[in-house]
């Protein structure tokens, strides 16, 4: 929960009679979604004095995994509010209708008023929301009218059109297309609708033959009768794609459901051989395979350079109000990772920051923003926008393009409550006013007084908000699923988690309970938010909460080194710079070179070099006081190459110099590695496992050093190396000394030895050189640029692997690379992939892994033929990561490296590393 | 700190510190500032270690000097005691005292690695063996944290005697107060077998536990073995000798922490009793739900279930702590807590080899069962069970010794008990499974158990022997007949399915042990909580916590 100044939130409590006029407390919502915002909506609940609610619960959240029980049920205050449910959506459109009355009967039942589906899936399914309507219940969320104005994705396109907002260019018609292709005029519609008694269709002469067709479409998908295969889908979508490569020739396509959302149900194609494919796996992940499913997707133009930017709207029918905007350009996957406010306000502080190129881009930034907004509220208000909503916009240099509407509460609504708050003002008495500074408690307001709430004004709160994405995956951001948490430092100063209750210890004992990531639903484990007056101000906090966050567990992947080295990067680099929705994979294959040169970098190695180089006897002496000093840090920065990655580019210029033919210290190396021990959160801390902190022999000699530089600094005001060289290297200089020779003499050592075998830290800001991670920046455009090999797609892919190396296996056989739910094939009616005594080419698909509602296809690593499948008729069951699928006979049998010769290229690589001066 | 001259590491600008005045001082006062340092260093020579060199070599191998990983278990100061035991007044290698962990006195030792590599002698022996011997006497418990290399070579049979008096030490309050062995670092011969004397032993990565290291596996048997191949963490999550295992120090120092907190302090009291703020009479339709899920599937009641399922829907906010969960997870042994009262489970586990218990399974709940025993922790067992493992390498393996082991320590539990048969108790798992008559206070069946003297197959032929030789004799009179050998067999195969089915539906059902008073009452699925809580509720009530007495039996 996060803190408030406001009056009394619970507005049956106020004194006002007008304030009291819109009181929420015979509320009692039923809440259908999980994720992160469930915890939110009962703490929220809490604050604002609802009656009651409730919560469903699934079977993959009480009996399917070990140490999964719903976290939310620890402090959950109504016991006998907890409805079971076996999923909290369905396959397939039959089992989604019986999941609509299934949720509509429990909230009749139990007396509830309204029902909040947060960001689910049933958030936006206007069927759902209809059916709600219909059984006398309120829809905390935008009504079924909205949904199918705003938010279906081929609908929406067509009243933006009418609106005037560019829209991108492509085709929102794939089914009907497709049914006329096989029936194409009156008499072939009706003959169908005849065929398969849709009774409802009937020839409308108002209308265009398309919309005919559509009509006769709709009235098919209600009796779950199918007119169009997905078939004959693919082969249309073959033919609109050819239409739009001969119109843009070498570009690519994006598939997308018209009710995908958050990345899933959506795919981006480049080539006509993988539009089948693409066009099945869009409408299984959207989970319309089924007969009778509405399975009409989109097919647009994929703008390949653009950023990725949304604005906030909220409306009660009659007004709409924009809430400004956020830049979710960061993500990978087609999942968001990084969420930051995009505000007139913020933009107006960051321009007065800026000079130069950046002051223009920034000004026309504000401007695309202005634009973006203002059309925002229009098709806002053109749609009845009575909740609130997101308008997605597609952003290439200062042109945007409408994308779609989505009609429900975002997972990033936090960003914009940190940017603004709303005021209502009584219409009747100016001096009245109330503040929401939370868009579920806006919805709620909405859903009960929706029509009496005047037009709010948005209320600045902070100049720049941020949200972070903490997922279950691995290093190169795949899902990875299984990990238990077995403990997570509490909340830092300023941070705004989310966490779905994980965090809740067990009220009993007061301990923390060990949580079992099974990947039953998407990767998300937590939003981590914080807030500041500048941008820079809010990464800086952010990066401090990340630095300070211990998060800890069993066979444990997640992406929280991937956001702090990412957050570092951009404190480095330019917290303005404006990456676009490709940044992410170019930025993680430079990672992937950085990890491939740190595999063959042996710090231990390297020390005793410099140890075996020593001249003097005390030289020796003193590096061998070092070791630990110098190799812990080091190693544990090589271990994790999402840190690495934020040091380089956040200490890049700053502590070395690595613009000349060789990398040098700018400042003194004992601050390098200051830096380095706060960077990797091991500084002296009371109360931290000593384990986690600095050691205390190697604290010593660091203070003592710190203290020794500090002082050399007020005497003489000697700070970089090259000051401290020639003040140290030269005659005794009595502004140190104080003529004293001895202390003199006892300075030159002591700064000898201080100095000793720090150009060890060298071999860090090497690693990026070599590896050209170095060569990442952003120009004064505020454009990421990257060296060619990092947006290669081939060599991309190669770098990243080294971030997530495969699991070993023989050379006879095929493990999986993921644990999840293993498939043959990509739909139950569809022969298997591939099978015994079947010949596969290198990257060509295997099967399928479902992790965390993704389907994985997962491809030969080699050449071969299959000689066994050991998961036979077993569709559906879980593997765990390395489990054996295939028995085969490779092609060629791999070139086994031995121990030697990776020993010896280590050696090589490292003591090359040690001489590049 | 280096005293070197043309390299150093002191800061020669720091302000030299003003010494104490001695001019004018009275001569005595000399006398006493002499005693008052050599007080001070008497008090500090212990926690100096071997020196700061052979702390940044235990450092440099990513392990916590002993002092640091007394700091992870409390923040409160330590109680050490006989620190300056030993002829250097250094403690001899080995630190003890007594820790206030969270509100709780437990006693603490462990070897110093910075001196002598943690090696035993006489002397820490004699101090280790005092340590134990009080942890009893006052009845608190005891966490070793073994660091050791074993015996102190130079001591000779000194170091052999060390290990003597520590081993007997603890094997004398093993039953007394429980233990916890923490294994850092590399521990062979006598400190591999000194912390297996103790109730529960967690291995950290990166940590070796053997009878003797790689080197000399080597040389006296020519097997080329790394130390984490022969006794990491890996062999013996597997085998047993570990209950737990960890990635790292300061895991496997919190993992301590948490199962202290089921323990109790000693053999004559119980463990903490908590309040619970998870309702005791709630309705668990998760129960129904996993159940419903499981034999309403197409394997019916032969669908495997995994039991921890069950345990995480009873348990006070569904949170158990399972031991040896790297072996033999036929067979889950594990803490929890249902209203408040600590309690063992001990639970047949069908989604692994079928539930059936092997050596590995007996063994295993043999020690689980015969801690609880001594320990005064109430036992819940849930079954769902077809029996014994039988065949060639279990008989080869001994199942008989060890089944019978498993047998034994049911008959002789003390503490209240109760099993709930969750589907299959058949034959002899059943009767020697806490059964009513082997001493199980409440014995619970759900609606759908199976509780019989066989399982369908053998049960069967044996019941409805003349049925199936009716059977089998109309067969071979079909075949004369003429009739397709196809269709005689469809037929004769048919006639088999229903006399089994007949026998599932007529006799694996609860029917005969409830009439038999075998089984106390049927427990719905949904109210295994509400049941159990309040049965033992009562038991717990009732009971008074005390040593084990009484005779010896011949075999453990």
């Amino acid at each position: 929960m996060r803190g408030t100044d406001l009056q009394s939130r619970r507005f049956h409590e106020a004194s006002s009679t007008w304030l009291r006029s819109f009181a929420l407390d015979d509320l009692k919502v039923l809440v259908v979604c999980r994720g992160p915002v469930r915890q939110e909506a009962f703490d929220l609940f809490d604050a604002i004095g609802v009656a009651e609610y409730g919560m469903l619960l699934s079977e993959k959240d009480s009996v399917v995994f070990p140490r999964c029980l719903a976290p939310e049920l620890r402090s959950f205050r109504f016991p006998n509010n907890v409805h079971r449910v076996q999923d909290y959506m369905g396959v397939g459109q039959q089992e989604k209708l019986q999941r609509i009355r299934e949720i509509v009967g429990i909230a009749r039942d139990h007396g509830y008023t309204h029902v909040f589906a947060g960001y689910g899936f049933m958030a936006e399914d206007a069927e759902f929301v209809e059916a709600i309507e219909q059984s006398g219940l309120g829809f905390m969320g935008p009504s079924s009218a909205v949904i199918r104005r705003a938010g279906a994705k081929d609908e929406a396109k067509k009243t933006a059109r009418g609106l005037g907002n560019a829209v991108i260019p492509g085709i929102d018609d794939v089914s009907p297309r497709a049914l006329l292709r096989a029936a194409g005029d009156r008499r072939a519609l009706e003959a169908l609708a005849s065929e398969h008694a849709l009774s409802q269709f009937a020839w409308d002469d108002d209308l265009s033959l398309e919309e005919n067709a559509e009509a006769l479409l709709q009235a098919g998908y209600a009796k779950t009768v199918e007119l169009v295969t997905i078939d004959q889908l693919q082969r249309e979508a073959e033919a609109i794609c050819e239409e739009i490569w001969r119109d843009y020739p070498g570009s690519r396509v994006r598939f997308k459901h018209i009710g995908s959302g958050g990345g899933k149900g959506q795919r981006v194609i480049g080539d006509r051989d993988a539009v089948a494919a693409g066009v099945m796996e869009v409408l299984a992940e959207s989970k319309v395979v089924e007969r009778g499913s509405n399975r009409n997707f989109l097919i647009e133009l994929n703008l390949e350079r653009t950023r990725h930017n949304e604005i906030q709207l909220i409306g009660n029918g009659e007004w709409c109000l924009s809430l400004g905007g956020r830049d979710c350009s960061v993500q990978m996957h087609e999942q968001k990772l990084v969420e930051v406010s995009l505000t007139q306000e913020l933009l107006d502080v960051e321009i007065e920051l800026s000079e130069g190129k950046a002051l223009e881009i920034l000004r026309g930034d504000k401007q695309t923003l202005e634009r973006m907004e203002t059309q925002g509220e229009r098709f806002g208000e053109a749609t009845g926008l009575d909740s609130v909503s997101t308008f997605e916009c597609i952003v290439e240099g200062f042109n945007h393009f409408f994308m779609e509407m989505n009609t429900r509460i975002q997972v990033e609504h936090g960003v914009t409550e940190l940017a603004y708050r709303l005021r209502f003002t009584n219409p009747d008495d100016p001096s009245e006013c109330f503040y929401v500074d939370e868009l579920i408690e806006a919805m709620a307001l909405l859903a009960r007084h929706g029509p009496r709430l005047p037009k709010p004004e948005r209320v600045v709160r902070a100049v720049s908000g941020l949200e972070i994405r903490i997922n279950a995956t691995n290093q190169a951001l795949q899902p990875h699923a299984g990990g238990v948490i077995r403990g997570w430092s509490p909340p830092a100063d300023g941070e705004i988690r989310f966490d779905q209750g994980i965090g809740h210890r067990n009220p009993d004992t007061g301990v923390f309970i060990w949580y079992n990531l099974a990947g039953a639903y998407d990767s998300n484990i937590a939003l981590l938010l914080a807030d500041g007056a500048t941008r820079k101000e809010n990464y800086e906090r952010m990066a401090e909460i990340l630095r300070r966050t211990e998060l800890r567990g069993d066979d444990l992947e997640t992406n929280l080194w991937v956001h702090y080295g990412l957050i570092q990067w951009f404190l480095g680099k330019g917290v303005m710079a404006e990456p676009t929705t490709l940044f992410m994979s170019s930025y993680l294959a430079g990672v992937g070179a950085l990890q491939q040169r740190v595999t063959d970098t042996d710090v231990g190695l390297a020390l005793r070099e410099l140890l075996a180089g020593a001249e003097h006897p005390d030289q020796q002496q003193v590096l061998m006081a070092k070791q630990t000093l110098l190799q812990r840090p080091i190693e544990r920065l090589l271990e994790h190459p999402h840190g690495l990655a934020g040091f380089l580019g956040r200490y890049d210029g700053e502590l070395w110099d690595a613009t000349g033919e060789a990398v040098r210290f700018v400042v003194n190396p004992v601050r390098f590695l200051e830096a380095l021990y706060h960077f990797l959160d091991l500084e002296e801390r009371d109360g931290a496992p000593p384990s986690e902190q600095i050691w205390d022999h190697d604290a010593g000699i660091l203070s003592n050093a710190r203290a020794f530089y500090d002082e050399i600094a007020a005497r003489t005001g000697a700070t970089s190396l090259d000051e401290l060289e020639k003040l140290l290297g030269g005659r005794e200089d009595s502004r140190l000394s104080g003529g004293d020779s001895e202390l003199w003499r006892r300075s030159v050592a002591a700064h000898r030895g201080f100095q000793t075998g720090l150009e060890i830290l060298l071999i860090i800001p090497r690693l990026g050189v070599i590896s050209d991670f170095l060569s990442i920046g952003v120009n004064e455009e505020l454009q990421p640029v990257f060296p060619a090999k990092f947006t290669d797609a081939a060599n991309a892919a190669d770098c990243i692997r080294a971030l997530s190396p495969p699991p070993t296996a023989a050379s006879d056989e095929i493990v999986t690379p993921m644990g999840g739910s293993f498939y043959a094939r990509e739909a139950p009616d569809l022969p298997s992939l591939i099978a015994p005594g079947d010949h596969f080419e290198a990257g060509q698909p295997l099967f399928i892994v479902e992790v965390m509602k993704m389907f994985n296809k997962v491809v030969a690593p080699f050449a071969g033929t299959i000689v066994e499948s050991l998961m036979e008729g077993r569709d559906g069951s879980v593997v765990k990561k390395g489990d054996v699928i295939f028995r085969i006979e490779p092609d060629e049998q791999p070139e086994v490296i031995s121990e030697e010769e990776i020993a010896a290229q280590r050696e090589r690589f490292t003591l090359e590393l040690l001489a590049a001066r | 700190m280096s005293t070197a001259t043309e390299y150093s590491l002191e800061n020669p600008l720091a302000p030299t510190p003003v010494d104490p005045p001695t001019e004018g001082a009275h001569p005595s006062a000399a006398t006493y500032e002499e005693a008052l340092e050599f007080g001070r260093e008497m008090n500090e020579r212990p926690t100096r270690g071997g020196g700061v060199g052979r702390v940044r070599v235990q450092h440099a191998k990513q392990r916590m000097t002993v002092f640091e990983r007394i700091r992870v278990l409390s923040d409160r100061e330590p109680n050490l005691l006989w620190q300056n035991w030993g002829p250097a007044l250094d403690g001899a290698a080995l630190v003890t005292g007594i820790l206030d962990i969270g509100g709780r006195d437990v006693a603490v030792y462990g070897h110093d690695f910075t001196l002598r590599a943690g090696s035993m002698d006489a002397t820490n022996g004699a101090k280790l063996a005092r340590l134990i011997y009080m942890a009893a006497e006052r009845g608190i418990p005891l966490i070793g944290m073994n660091d050791s290399a074993g015996a102190f070579v130079p001591a000779g049979v000194g170091g052999l005697d060390g290990y003597s008096e520590a081993f007997t030490a603890l094997r004398k309050i093993s039953g007394v107060v429980p233990s916890i062995s923490l294994m850092f670092g590399y521990n062979a011969g006598g400190g591999a077998y000194l912390p297996r004397q103790g109730s529960f032993m967690i291995q950290s990565e990166e940590t070796f536990i053997g009878l003797t290291g790689p080197g000399v596996v080597k040389s006296a048997l020519g097997e080329d073995v790394t130390a984490d191949d022969l006794g990491g963490p890996g062999v013996h999550g597997a085998n047993g000798v570990c209950d737990l295992t960890t990635n790292d120090e300061l895991a496997s120092l919190r993992t301590a922490i948490r199962l202290l907190s089921y323990l109790p302090d000693n053999n004559h009291s119980l463990s903490l009793y908590t309040e619970t703020s998870d309702p005791v009479d709630r309705y668990t339709e998760e129960e129904d739900i996993l159940f419903r899920r499981t034999f309403d599937s197409p394997a019916g009641l032969n669908a495997p279930l995994e039991i921890t399922l069950l345990m995480q829907n009873i348990c006070d906010h569904g949170e158990y702590f399972e031991l040896q969960p790297g072996r033999a997870r036929n067979m889950i042994t594990a803490f929890g807590r249902i209203g408040g009262w600590v309690v063992g489970f001990v639970a047949n586990n069908s989604a692994v080899a079928s539930g059936q218990i092997d050596v590995d399974a007996a063994r295993k709940a043999t020690r689980f069962i015969r801690f609880c025993n001594l320990y005064n922790v109430p036992l819940i067992f849930l079954e769902d069970t077809t029996g014994f493992l039988p065949g060639t390498e279990q008989e080869s393996r001994g199942i008989i010794l060890e089944g019978r082991r498993l047998l034994d320590a049911i008959i002789d539990v003390r503490v209240p008990s109760m099993t709930l048969i969750i589907r299959n108790a058949f034959g002899g798992a059943y009767a020697a499974y806490n059964s009513h008559f082997v001493g199980a206070d409440r014995v619970f069946a759900m609606p759908h158990a199976r509780i019989a003297v066989m399982g369908s197959g053998g049960g069967s032929e044996f019941v409805f022997k003349q049925e199936l030789r009716d059977i089998d004799r109309a067969y071979q009179q079909a075949i004369q007949d003429g009739q397709s050998l196809e269709e005689a067999a469809r037929l004769r195969d048919a006639g088999v399915a229903g006399v089994r089915a007949r026998y599932e539906h007529e006799l694996l059902n609860p029917k005969e042990a409830l009439s038999l008073g075998s089984v106390s009452s049927i427990v719905m699925p949904g109210t295994s909580r509400r049941v159990l809580a309040k049965n033992l509720a009562f038991l717990m009530r009732t009971y008074q916590p005390s040593a084990m007495s009484g005779p010896q039996r011949e075999s453990e």
